[in-house]
């Protein structure tokens, strides 16, 4: 019987499959479910609990960054994933499944008694209301703006991309919406983002620093309300269905691309939120800052990539300042040519639909994907 | 509701070593922190006092903030696997306007709430949620409403607790039973007597 420590309120799919996974797994095991927010319970779990049984299963809902920032130039591994690793190390005859929301966390942990599978990312959460949701195909053609590049917290690869939109100029060819927090925002961008220019980097560093000025004034950005679940009175947090019907649904009207913003990018492992399926929802032509293999991913699961319109190389690109550059550049004119934009939207618009019925069915596929994973892991160690 | 005196009733409740103790944030972060076991010697009785909190704490919002609460649920959680998940079960007040917004208990969860007959106590309530500084918030009655419609949620009542010692020994031992955990009248009515005779009036 699994053991619940903690759970978002949104979280319809992951529990119930882990639940019923669980149940099933015939070797004597333990096992607990949590979420990874607040980390103090994560990280206290992992770093005080003694392993009673040769095999304990764990899941752990969202991401395990521990809210602290990757900085790709020193860093190895998350936070989260360095006390899983400690966790690991001092039980040696145990083996640990771990169930994840993070993709390629092998890439951060590789220890022989450990065995990770991916349930997809937190982007399945609001199973039930995400799939019935209603895509964005009455755009406005109208709009004098082409994209839209949506930011709340504040994150070092969020900051970088949207200075050097502001910096080039490319910015008043969108809607950037960037967090009004109450407690303040940046006002020295190395005091927030400890990222290391090279000396390739010259060119793009003046405009990035040049564009944060412009971010640090503000008046080329929407505010992104601090309270936006309780302003829509909307009945708990993360209610991400309910913030996309009430307030971006009409940005996505406005808009034909979108540069997501996701939560993390200079990590190996990656983790996909709510904010790549809005992209899909809200049918604007994706560009992902997100970690690299992130592209590819959603080509898998079946998703149109619009390759023959955008260009992804950026996908595969490690350096988060270059990775950032290329996602804008190689798409420049997608970004900056509205009627080419437009256009492009128009001869594409049956892909867009086709990519809503994919993301109603992402659930099918993970879950797919987990107990496949599951059934190796089991054969494997016993 | 705010001021229905959620604090003692579940302390009311959570006297039998089946039952996790509600204890001090402090020692919620030291336990935590060193994935501690709670012995089984732990007087509930005495950490439960409501007669000391006039001398050790400045006002009784001091008193309740100093307890782990609704918000330290995942932690009590956590802390049952550090004490071998010996407990059975946590008992712990929660306000409507928390229930919706914070709060996602694992599907065995039961929910109870705590009746009383405002005509008779809701002088008393205006008063309590003052002393406590609780405040009703403006959608917080129909989310209360909506609770009771939408959930298999159960009447504690403390008109009943409130009326006489008879009257407590029923309902006490009813909410057991409904609970499906042994009933400890002595330490019951010596708990009732402390937080009556603090927070309402000499008996």
């Amino acid at each position: 019987m699994t053991y619940l420590i903690s759970r978002p309120p949104t979280d319809d799919f992951t529990y119930p499959l882990f639940n019923e996974l669980v149940n099933n797994i015939p070797n004597t095991h333990e096992s607990y479910y949590m979420w990874s927010c607040p980390p103090l319970i994560m990280d206290r779990f992992f770093q005080n609990f003694k392993c009673r049984t040769p095999l304990v299963v764990i899941g752990i809902k969202d991401s395990l960054d521990s809210w602290e920032p990757f900085n790709w130039w020193h860093d190895r591994q998350h936070t989260g994933s360095i006390s899983i690793e400690g966790f690991v190390k001092r039980n040696p005859d145990t083996n640990i499944i771990l169930f994840t929301s993070v993709e390629r966390l092998d890439l951060e942990l590789a220890e022989p008694n450990l065995h990770i599978i991916p349930w997809g990312g937190d982007w399945v959460n609001q199973k039930a209301r995400y799939s019935v949701l209603e895509p964005v195909l009455d755009k406005n053609f109208n709009s004098d703006r082409t994209f839209i590049c949506l930011n709340r917290h504040v994150r070092p690869h969020r900051l970088i991309t949207l200075s050097y939109l502001l910096g080039t100029g490319y910015a008043k060819n969108g809607i950037i919406s960037y967090l009004k927090n109450p407690d303040g925002n940046p006002k020295v961008l190395l005091d927030e983002v400890s990222w290391v220019f090279g000396p390739d980097h010259n060119d793009i560093r003046e405009k990035i620093l040049s564009g944060f000025d412009r971010l640090v004034r503000g008046d080329e950005l929407v505010d992104d309300t601090y309270e936006i679940y309780k302003q829509y009175g909307e009945s708990f947090t993360n209610h991400n269905v309910g913030n996309f019907e009430n307030k971006l649904r009409s940005m996505y009207r406005n808009s034909f691309v979108e540069i997501v913003g996701e939560s993390q990018f200079s990590a190996p492992s990656f983790f996909i939120t709510e904010k790549t399926a809005h992209s899909f929802y809200g049918c604007n032509f994706p560009i992902i800052m997100n970690g690299c293999g992130t592209v590819a991913h959603l080509r898998e699961l079946g998703l149109d990539m619009f390759d023959d319109i955008i260009d992804h190389t950026y996908d595969s690109i490690a350096n988060p300042f270059d990775r950032i550059v290329t996602a804008i550049e190689s798409n420049r004119r997608l970004i900056t040519d509205t009627d080419y934009a437009k256009q492009s939207w128009i001869a594409c618009k049956s892909r867009f639909k086709n990519n809503v019925s994919v993301m109603h069915n992402i659930y099918t596929w993970y879950e797919h994907r987990t107990r496949k994973k599951l059934a190796e892991t089991l054969e494997l160690i016993s | 509701m705010p001021g229905h005196a959620g604090n003692f009733v579940s302390r009311l409740f959570s006297l039998g070593s089946e039952t996790m103790p509600l204890i001090r944030q402090a020692m919620m972060d030291e336990y935590i922190d060193h994935g501690l076991e709670i012995a089984d010697s732990f007087d509930r009785l005495a950490n439960y006092q409501f007669s000391t909190v006039p001398s050790e704490f400045e006002n009784w919002q001091d008193f309740h903030r100093a307890f782990a609460d609704h918000k330290q649920y995942s932690f009590y959680r956590l802390l049952n696997v550090f004490c071998n998940r010996k407990y059975s079960r946590i008992v712990f007040p929660l306000h409507p306007h928390e229930f919706f917004n914070d709060f996602s208990g694992d599907a065995d969860t039961e929910f109870y709430y705590v009746d009383l007959d405002l005509d008779q106590w809701g002088e008393w309530v205006e008063a309590s949620q003052q002393k406590l500084k609780f405040r009703v918030r403006p959608l917080e009655q129909t989310q209360f409403d909506q609770l009771k419609s939408e959930y298999n949620i159960k009447p504690i009542y403390l008109s009943h607790l409130l009326k006489d010692q008879y009257s407590f020994v029923q309902e006490y031992q009813r909410v057991c039973a409904e609970m499906q955990i042994p009933v400890l009248l002595e330490q019951a009515l010596t708990l009732r007597q402390d937080w009556y005779s603090t927070r309402i009036g000499q008996l």
